[in-house]
């Protein structure tokens, strides 16, 4: 599969402080792809610095397969589509206004406006001033803004940013369409894996401006299992065995945490605790929400 | 280019900036013409050298007015980011600044049709001397872009439109100040330029309370300075937009 961004080393530095640090990200084609990361974690900085918005410090940065410099920023910019942090609109002009500013600059025919109204859900608002807007239909607006010229690529910063539950929603099942309705890649960031994680099927991690995982959802759920929970009768017995066999073991009372391990290491462990009459009575596995395991990720590189 | 002009032009739409053009320019044109003697035989001088003045008060405070209007779209809409990902920073200044152009040149054209329409109601016997008419227009023209540009540098420079604004009215106060200190005094304040760039000049008599008019030679070179200055404020403008923070 082909990437449709791609960076590499790409760091900004401000005074001495390295905001975004040698991310190399690969965005592959076609797919919905989460950017996530606590806030101050570097996710706007590096969307800025993919949109040209910001110089790099240091790397560079592919877009639609061309590297992106000066001469062909505005050029490559034209087929992709953006949002970062708020939606951008004049609120002393109707929504179908607004859209037609896009147009002339883009160079799109204001006959799109429709589609992307339609998309957006925002027809019956097309002749309301934007001033009388709800923050939600303003959100959709800069989306059908971003969706003007029918883009081959979404950049879309924090688009839930201050959203009631409702309006959240809505925004996700627009995102989730986005492929489908118009064969875009879309490019999303959060402060929430939970946010993202039922409409996103790449996902990269960010913290203090380093890239700390990249890869499918999949690989990531993956990273979900937890420890291995047992229920003895004898946890004196069973702890002083699992040590012997160079297992570190937590005891809760009857219960003690193990890591997780491969199923046959697991297999042959019950076996000498049986051995050791330990009285197993249970054994199961916890799993860690994809919340744990992005929490578990940015607390270990904050810890190191 | 014409796309930036064209969006421009989009976002002036319901923004009311017309009646803002007739408001500065007839607040000229009211205390002007309310100062004037009414002496059919000297109409026209009077207002070439009571509308300088006018201008000096007014001008300033409109300017900072339109300016910041312009400016104030971008900073309201938090759409500096999405622009700049659609057009080039360079088409975004040119085009805001040909527009505020434009928009100078309707004030001083304003200013100078009134002239020839209240020299025509009030059937004024001097001839209207076209060339100063065109002087007026011109020095009107020159330092009101040279504000003009000033305050849309002071809009790129502060992230609220507020000190523009103030600067302006300061400027209004101070320029008008200039227009009653000595004239080298007043080549130090940009903001009454109107005043020193004046081809009339007034004379009185105190005893018989007697006011009467004097032509002046055109003040070319410091015209020429104007334009100096908003050369160098046009460079200023574009390095701010440059260099804005997005």
């Amino acid at each position: 599969m082909t990437s449709i961004i791609e960076t590499n080393m790409l760091t900004k530095i401000y005074g001495s402080h390295t905001v975004v640090n040698k991310i190399n990200l690969s965005v592959p084609e076609g797919s919905i792809y989460g950017f996530i990361g606590p806030n101050g974690a570097g996710k706007s900085t590096t969307m800025k610095l993919l949109l040209g918005l910001l110089h790099p410090s240091a790397g560079s940065v592919r877009l639609l397969d061309k590297d992106l410099t000066q001469e062909n920023r505005l050029s490559l910019l034209r087929q992709t589509g953006s949002f970062i942090e708020s939606p951008s609109c004049y609120g002393h002009l109707t929504a179908q206004e607004n859209l037609q500013i896009i147009c002339d600059l883009k160079d799109v025919p204001y006959s799109d406006i429709d589609r992307v109204l339609d998309i957006v859900r925002l027809e019956h608002a097309r002749k309301q001033k934007v001033s009388q807007f709800s923050l939600g239909m303003r959100q959709r607006l800069g989306i059908a803004q971003a969706l003007l010229g029918s883009p081959k690529l979404l950049i879309l910063d924090e688009p839930t940013n201050g959203l009631d539950p409702a309006g959240i929603q809505e925004m996700r099942s627009l995102i989730r369409e986005m492929p489908q309705l118009c064969g875009a890649t879309v490019f999303i960031s959060s402060h929430l894996l939970s946010e993202l994680e039922q409409i996103i099927d790449h996902v990269g991690i960010i913290n203090d401006g380093k890239l700390l995982f990249q890869g499918e959802l999949s690989a990531l759920q993956r990273h979900s299992r937890g420890d291995y929970v047992l229920r003895v009768l004898q946890p004196n017995k069973a702890c002083e065995t699992l040590l012997t066999q160079g297992v570190t073991v937590r005891a809760d009372g009857n219960e003690l945490h193990i890591p997780p391990m491969r199923e046959d290491t697991l297999a042959a462990l019950v076996q000498e605790l049986a051995t050791h009459d330990a009285g197993i009575v249970g054994l199961t596995q916890q799993t860690k929400s994809l919340e744990d395991i992005f929490l578990s990720l940015t607390n270990q590189k904050e810890a190191s | 280019m014409r796309s930036s002009f064209r969006a421009e032009l989009r976002k002036a739409h319901r923004r009311h900036d017309l009646p803002v053009i007739v408001l500065i320019a007839a607040a000229v044109i009211v205390m002007s013409m309310g100062n004037n003697r009414n002496d059919p035989n000297a109409g026209y001088s009077a207002l070439f050298y009571a509308m300088p003045i006018m201008n000096a008060l007014v001008m300033s405070t409109g300017m900072a007015v339109l300016a910041s209007r312009i400016w104030d779209v971008e900073t309201k809409g938090n759409s500096c980011r999405l622009l700049f990902t659609l057009q080039s920073r360079t088409s975004l200044y040119i085009a805001k600044a040909v527009l505020g152009i434009i928009e100078v040149a309707a004030v001083c054209l304003l200013e100078c049709a009134a002239i020839v329409a209240f020299g025509a109601l009030q059937a004024y016997t001097e001839p209207l001397a076209f060339s100063r008419l065109f002087w007026l227009f011109l020095c009107t023209f020159v330092v009101g872009l040279m504000l003009f540009f000033f305050s849309y540098a002071l809009c790129l420079y502060f992230p609220s439109q507020v000190p523009a604004v103030a600067v302006g009215l300061a400027g209004s106060l101070v320029g008008l100040f200039s227009g009653f200190m000595p004239r080298s005094f007043s080549y130090f304040i940009p903001w009454g330029y109107f005043i020193p760039l004046s081809a009339m000049q007034m004379g009185w008599d105190q005893a018989t309370r007697e006011t009467w008019y004097i032509p002046q030679d055109f003040p070319v070179p410091l015209l020429l300075v104007s334009g100096i200055f908003i050369f160098l404020l046009l460079i200023a403008g574009y390095s701010l937009m440059q260099k804005k923070e997005v």
